[in-house]
């Protein structure tokens, strides 16, 4: 699955740089988002149909939250490792690994709270990520463990990584997968201001 | 970000009221793998036709595929190492 998923990224990217229309990009987010209607619309429909799912996630209790407490650290310890070594200062990179996958909001709020160039950055980077997380979530998903595999996707393990976190795992993990994802989106907009706040 | 919610707990509440024929129930995988496949052509489509993304992926693309790369470890290697707390319900590994 990881090939067609690379493939039909490249495909588009091909197309969008040497084929498709300039008018029908507009359409493009429109599109996105029906397609995700409907992929998630079939995602609930499984983890519906799998009712014990709901009496194990009660059963975890609050060591559930320690995922995407994992996340979002990791994330911003990552980030921050490898800005010292490009030369960025603590509260720049940090805040680009904070974006946990959100492309478009931490593109956008790093842009307006720092400068265009890190925006940048930052935008390229969740979508990079992203990218990333289609290819490497079978993967961790069979060499590593179930809920490793949440974490490549960080906040999109709600919305456009769940089907293939879903689909490698299974039902149990993907709520575990959508609840990390939720609270990954909640947390993106407070850490990104606060960490371009920091004075180093 | 909430229609994304919405379609998503419409389906979990018909999925577990088994209201669905199973006919169409079971060829969920399918619906789910082609749509993807569409999402992610989609997607590509947008960053080959933005020059903004396409520019700064020669200029900035190696520094943002570090730190995508290293927010990836970071929380793989952090989640990893919480795994003991984690991954256990009533004794039964996830």
């Amino acid at each position: 699955m990881s090939g067609a998923i690379f493939l039909s990224v490249a495909l588009g990217i091909a197309a969008g740089a040497f084929v498709m229309p300039e008018a029908l990009l507009a359409y493009l987010g429109t599109v996105i988002d029906i397609g995700l209607w409907f992929l998630l619309f079939w995602v609930g429909v499984d983890i519906g149909r799998s009712r014990d799912s709901f009496t194990k996630l009660k059963d975890y209790g609050w060591r559930v939250f320690l995922i995407p407490l994992g996340v979002a650290v990791g994330s911003v310890a990552g980030t921050v490792v490898a800005g010292l070594i490009l030369g960025y200062n603590i509260g720049e990179a940090g805040a680009v690994g904070a974006g946990f996958g959100w492309y478009s909001l931490s593109g956008v709020l790093i842009s307006e709270l720092h400068s265009i160039r890190l925006g940048t950055v930052a935008f390229i980077t969740n979508v990079v990520r992203e990218l990333m997380a289609f290819v490497l979530i079978p993967i961790v998903a069979v060499k590593i463990g179930p809920i490793e595999a949440i974490t490549p996707g960080g906040s999109t393990s709600m919305d456009t990584t769940l089907p293939v976190i879903s689909r490698y795992t299974g039902p149990e993990t993907a709520i575990i997968a959508f609840l990390n994802g939720v609270l990954l989106t909640a947390v993106v907009p407070v850490l990104v201001p606060l960490l371009l706040r920091l004075p180093f | 970000m909430w229609l994304y919610m919405l379609f998503l707990v419409a389906g979990i509440l018909l999925g577990a009221k088994d209201i669905i024929p199973q006919k169409i129930v079971s060829k969920s995988s399918g619906f789910q793998f082609w749509s993807l496949l569409i999402i992610l052509f989609t997607m590509g489509v947008g960053i080959g036709g933005s020059d903004e993304i396409t520019e700064g992926f020669y200029s900035i693309g190696l520094h943002s595929v570090a730190f995508a790369a290293a927010a990836i470890i970071g929380s793989l290697v952090l989640v990893r190492l919480l795994r003991p707390l984690i991954g256990r319900g009533r004794g039964e590994p996830l």
